[in-house]
């Protein structure tokens, strides 16, 4: 019987090539889709859970509070650790983490030196904790002295190649020396932070001037390891007492909270995160993507096999009166749809290997399908494909398998209108979710052009920036930039504490004249020097920029932006007071000289916020660069050159300020990216669905149109005729797409303070676009049913 | 072996009844070789099919075997036809997509004949029906004449006890069409009652009882 079916549903395909390919290809492609997307979220949801302990590891987050803001953040002081231990007897273990700066170091194993940003110091307990593999070295000691460094097995191959590195000496920032105790396997990409170099915390005590005790210092991550027995909520609700008795009530450390080591990755976007971390939201957003399109292709499965039931009904029919009872019909069917799936799995699979990279450089991930390791993912790759034709199969299915023999017989069923406003319904389904892409695809990327092409109050465009990774590079500034405005090609050097677009711009506390000192405003400031404003090409709305002309200016003057006028609440804010109090001897007295207009020191994703600018060479760390347009490639080697000669011993790092800003919009971008890509599956999809349907619609119909011709009816009456109805569908999809499209990018649009907005032109695009999508999927088949020759049809019908 | 007592066949489309079938009484013996004849639309192809069991009629009783069988739920209408009554149709109604033999084997599937016995039956009957060299053709190979051969083998193969033809030579030419009345008349012979409804008046002389049907009701009966 099986053999019956099996040889039944072949010839099946064979015979009926442009059905089959339809279907197959619909349903490869929409299980390509999902296994892709699958792979990604189940990378995303697979952060953190390689550890043994994962599920008793915690994070501390910390809540804070300045000048009256709270402010939660990971960064916790680096007595917490011990004290929790000492306080709580739930809480069995702790290790910390520090980076030790924000920039990179400089690693050197003779004459190999790298720019490193991967650089962590750790207690000795993290091999307690974290399941992180030594694959040379003792973990009980390999921390335990100062100065003792684990390497990652990249690293060890990247600096010593084919040495045995365990012993070796790699040199620091041109400085410290560290040896090396062990090499770690290498850190698993979903991990929420990962590390190349972590070196013993003992070293801290000698090298850095951190007082390892000091409850104000917060720079550290801490990690809990707490037994599945007992309840973090009873834990943390302890933490205000245990706090209070530590520093008091006065201290800025309010509260903390414990958060399980799974859910960092998804959930938690804090203050000093140690990498940027993903988002359910788009775990959510990508799962939707993949089931919308699975939904299309099973939608074509669905259509094409009831719309071709005129061709299987007689079949139906004369297995009924052989004596094939209704189940076994039914069985048949659905065999032949889960069959049908089972063709398309093989080619799913080769598109899955042919599009991953594509796929990879999309989500910036090394997905891999690795089927041999993999086997209870490639069970339920084989059990959601038995699903999806069984899904697909049952409608049909059950459909056949109800016609009775005697009115197949005798020619009395029709496409009765209810199954034909069914099948309706489907396709104005399949249309409206690939209207619903195409318009958030519209939106997304109206967005991401609104905010690349923004005036944003200064020229991004020509900037060349150049991190200064090192204090001792900022002696050589003078030269340096005297060296640049040799070459015409530049036109501009200044120099920074940050360039705009870069993240985190510090804030500090200031006292405006009339305020009272508990009063202080915490505003961003960026440090600059004389020729910051008009390199930028920032605009002046009052007073005047910093000058060297004023011997007054780097130590006794301030330049506002508008937002901080507005937020200190000044009138005329020339030639009043203001104190920078950053701390120590971060200190400066001084007047404000001048007002600039507002301008985009961050992403558009906030408003312009206050900021202060102001002189402090300390803290300059980015050179800018304003070059002339044209020969960017020479400019930028003749930088290189002298780069090279008065630095030597820095690698020359450099990057556009433009496309720094483009980076801060890197997840939309790549959101955007997706949805373009997904987007046009989807439409691929349906079309063919919407071909096939046409053509057995056409096909339906050829008696209606030959008596049509008969009577008098021209080729283009006919096509009218044939393509009305799925217009009449398009149209309403757009009616029940638009809505929604609206709803769901009005959500993603509240991400940004600045939006371009959506606009009825963005529909108006969509329904066109759907609309010539229609006509040329229905209008050929109709074309091809109102040229043939009426006598044809009518005398075999 | 049939006894239709009062049975009456309507369709209702909206508010109107039609009716197919008025008040038929019917005995058929087992053995009997019947024609039902008459006009278009007099309810013949109808009767077959509530004979067949693949129609229910509006009212009436139907024996079948002295069981009644007019109220049976569908699962075992399918058993008792499976196991007694073979169809031929005007049309033939192979399944395109299978080869002679296939078609030949599928009822014995359902029946679930094991394989053996199956390859021994269907090799039975393409002798018998001299298609031993069609065997591995689709019927769209096949002339018209053919194709109902097969048809004619495949309602034979499980041997049932009666065999109902409708218009089985409607679509073939004169000599088909022989050919196809003589193997009825070597059936029913063999011992199986045969009913057929024909227009045809040749056709209708092989067999020894003839029912008119008009326009629903049974007019006369020639023996």
């Amino acid at each position: 019987m099986f053999k019956n079916y099996l040889k039944i549903a072949l010839r099946n395909i064979r015979r009926h090539p442009g059905f089959s390919f339809i279907n197959i290809t619909g349903l490869a492609l929409g299980m390509a889709c999902c296994i892709l997307i699958v792979l990604f979220v189940r990378d995303e949801l697979s952060y953190d859970s390689c550890h043994a302990k994962a599920d008793q590891i915690y994070r501390v987050i910390k809540k804070t509070e300045t000048q009256g803001e709270m402010t939660t953040s990971i960064s916790t002081p680096p007595p917490l650790g011990p004290a929790l231990i000492h306080d709580f007897p739930e809480i069995v273990n702790y290790v910390r983490f520090i980076k030790p700066s924000r920039e990179e170091i400089l690693i050197g194993y003779k004459e190999k030196k790298f720019y490193e940003t991967r650089f962590f110091f750790a207690d000795q307990t993290v091999f307690d904790i974290f399941s992180f593999r030594l694959i040379k070295g003792n973990p009980g000691t390999a921390l335990q002295e100062p100065y003792s460094i684990l390497i990652t097995e990249e690293m060890a191959d990247k600096y010593f190649g084919n040495e045995d590195p365990l012993g070796k000496v790699m040199n620091f920032n041109n400085r410290e020396d560290y040896r090396i105790t062990g090499v770690l396997k290498n850190i698993s990409h979903n991990s929420h932070f990962r590390f190349d170099f972590l070196a013993s915390f003992a070293t801290l005590n000698h090298h850095f001037i951190l007082p390892l005790d000091d409850w104000g210092s917060c720079a550290f991550s801490t990690y809990l390891l707490i037994p599945g027995r007992y309840s973090p909520a009873e834990i943390e609700k302890k933490f205000v007492g245990f706090l209070q008795s530590h520093v008091g009530e006065d201290h800025f450390l309010k509260d903390l909270h414990l958060q399980p080591l799974t859910s960092i990755h998804l959930h938690s976007h804090f203050k000093d995160e140690i990498e940027a971390n993903g988002d359910m939201a788009y775990v959510y957003i990508y799962s939707a993507i993949a089931l919308l399109i699975l939904l299309i292709a099973s939608i074509n499965f669905i259509n094409l096999s009831t719309a071709r039931y005129l061709n299987r009904a007689r079949e139906v029919g004369m297995r009924k009166v052989l004596g094939a009872n209704r189940s076994q019909v039914i069985r048949q069917y659905l065999g032949e749809s889960v069959f049908l799936t089972f063709i398309a799995l093989p080619i799913s699979l080769v598109l899955v290997e042919l599009f991953l990279p594509v796929f990879n450089s999309l989500v910036r991930k090394e997905l891999t399908v690795g089927y041999i390791h993999n086997f209870p993912f490639l069970l339920a790759i084989v059990a959601v494909t038995f699903i999806i034709g069984a899904v697909s199969g049952i409608y049909p299915a059950l459909f056949l398998s109800a016609f009775q023999p005697t009115r197949i017989f005798r020619g009395m069923f029709q496409s009765g209108p209810s199954r034909s406003r069914l099948r309706s319904i489907l396709v104005l389904a399949q249309f409206s979710i690939s209207i619903l892409l195409i318009a958030c695809t519209l939106i997304i990327n109206n967005q991401l052009n609104y905010v690349r092409n923004k005036k944003l109050g200064f020229d991004k465009e020509q900037v060349l920036v150049l991190p200064l990774k090192e204090r001792s590079i900022l002696y050589m500034y003078r030269s340096i930039r005297n060296e640049l405005l040799q070459n015409p090609n530049v036109i501009k050097v200044a120099i920074a504490s940050d360039a705009p677009g870069q993240t985190g711009v510090n804030r500090n506390p200031f006292l405006p004249e009339g305020f009272d000192k508990a009063d202080r405003i915490l505003i961003h400031n960026i440090r600059v020097d004389f020729d910051f404003i008009e390199t930028m090409g920032i605009e002046i709305a009052e007073g005047r920029g910093f000058s060297s002309e004023f011997a007054t200016d780097p130590s006794q003057a301030f330049i506002l932006n508008e937002a901080a006028v507005k937020k200190i609440g000044w009138e005329s804010p020339l030639g009043k007071q203001l104190e920078w109090m950053a701390g120590g001897d971060k200190y400066k007295k001084g007047v404000v000289i001048g007002v600039v207009k507002d301008f985009h020191f961050m992403s558009l994703h906030r408003e312009i916020e206050p900021l202060v600018l102001h002189i402090w060479p300390r803290s300059y760390s980015n050179i800018l660069i304003r070059i002339r347009p044209g020969d960017i490639r020479g400019t930028l080697a003749y930088v290189q050159k002298i780069w090279n000669r008065l630095a030597p011993n820095f690698p020359f790092v450099y990057s556009f300020l433009d496309e720094d800003f483009d980076k801060l919009y890197r997840s939309e971008e790549r959101l955007g990216r997706i949805f373009i890509y997904f987007s046009l599956l989807s439409i691929f999809i349906a079309s063919l669905g919407l071909i096939g349907l046409a053509s057995y619609s056409a096909e339906k119909r050829t008696k209606e149109i030959g008596i049509r011709k008969i009577l008098g009816a021209s080729v283009s009456n006919i096509v009218l005729l044939l393509s009305k109805e799925f217009t009449r569908w398009a149209l309403l999809a757009n009616i029940i797409a638009w809505p929604l499209a609206y709803a769901i990018m009005r959500g993603w649009l509240q991400n940004f303070a600045y939006r371009a907005g959506i606009g009825l032109g963005t529909f108006l695009l969509t329904a066109i676009l759907t609309f010539l999508i229609a006509l040329v999927s229905v209008g050929f088949q109709s074309l091809r049913a109102a040229l043939a020759d009426p006598v044809k049809s009518l005398r075999y019908e | 072996m049939i006894k239709l007592v009062d049975i009456t066949k309507y369709y209702s489309t909206g508010f109107i009844k039609t009716f197919a079938l008025r008040n038929i009484n019917l005995e058929i013996k087992e053995g009997e070789f019947v024609t039902i004849m008459g006009p278009s639309g007099a309810g013949k192809s109808t009767l077959l099919y509530i004979l067949g069991m693949l129609d229910n009629p509006s009212s009436g009783e139907y024996f079948f075997f002295d069981r009644k069988v007019h109220n049976l739920p569908e699962k075992q209408l399918t058993e008792l036809h499976k196991y007694y009554i073979g169809f031929v149709f005007q049309s033939y109604h192979l399944i395109d997509d299978l080869t002679v033999y296939e078609n030949l084997e599928t009822p014995l599937l359902y029946k679930k004949v094991k394989g053996s016995e199956r390859k021994g039956k269907v090799a039975d009957m393409l002798d018998r029906f001299h298609i031993v060299a069609k065997k591995d053709l689709f019927p769209n190979q096949l002339s018209g004449g053919q194709q109902q051969k097969v048809a004619v083998a495949r309602a034979v193969i499980t041997e049932p006890k009666l065999i109902l033809a409708d218009e089985p030579t409607g679509n073939l030419n004169t000599k088909e069409g022989e050919e196809i009345m003589e193997l009825f008349k070597e059936l029913n012979e063999q011992g199986t009652t045969v009913l057929q409804v024909t227009h045809s008046e040749k056709n209708a002389s092989y067999s020894r009882r003839i029912i008119n049907l008009l326009d629903g009701w049974i007019v006369d009966e020639d023996k």
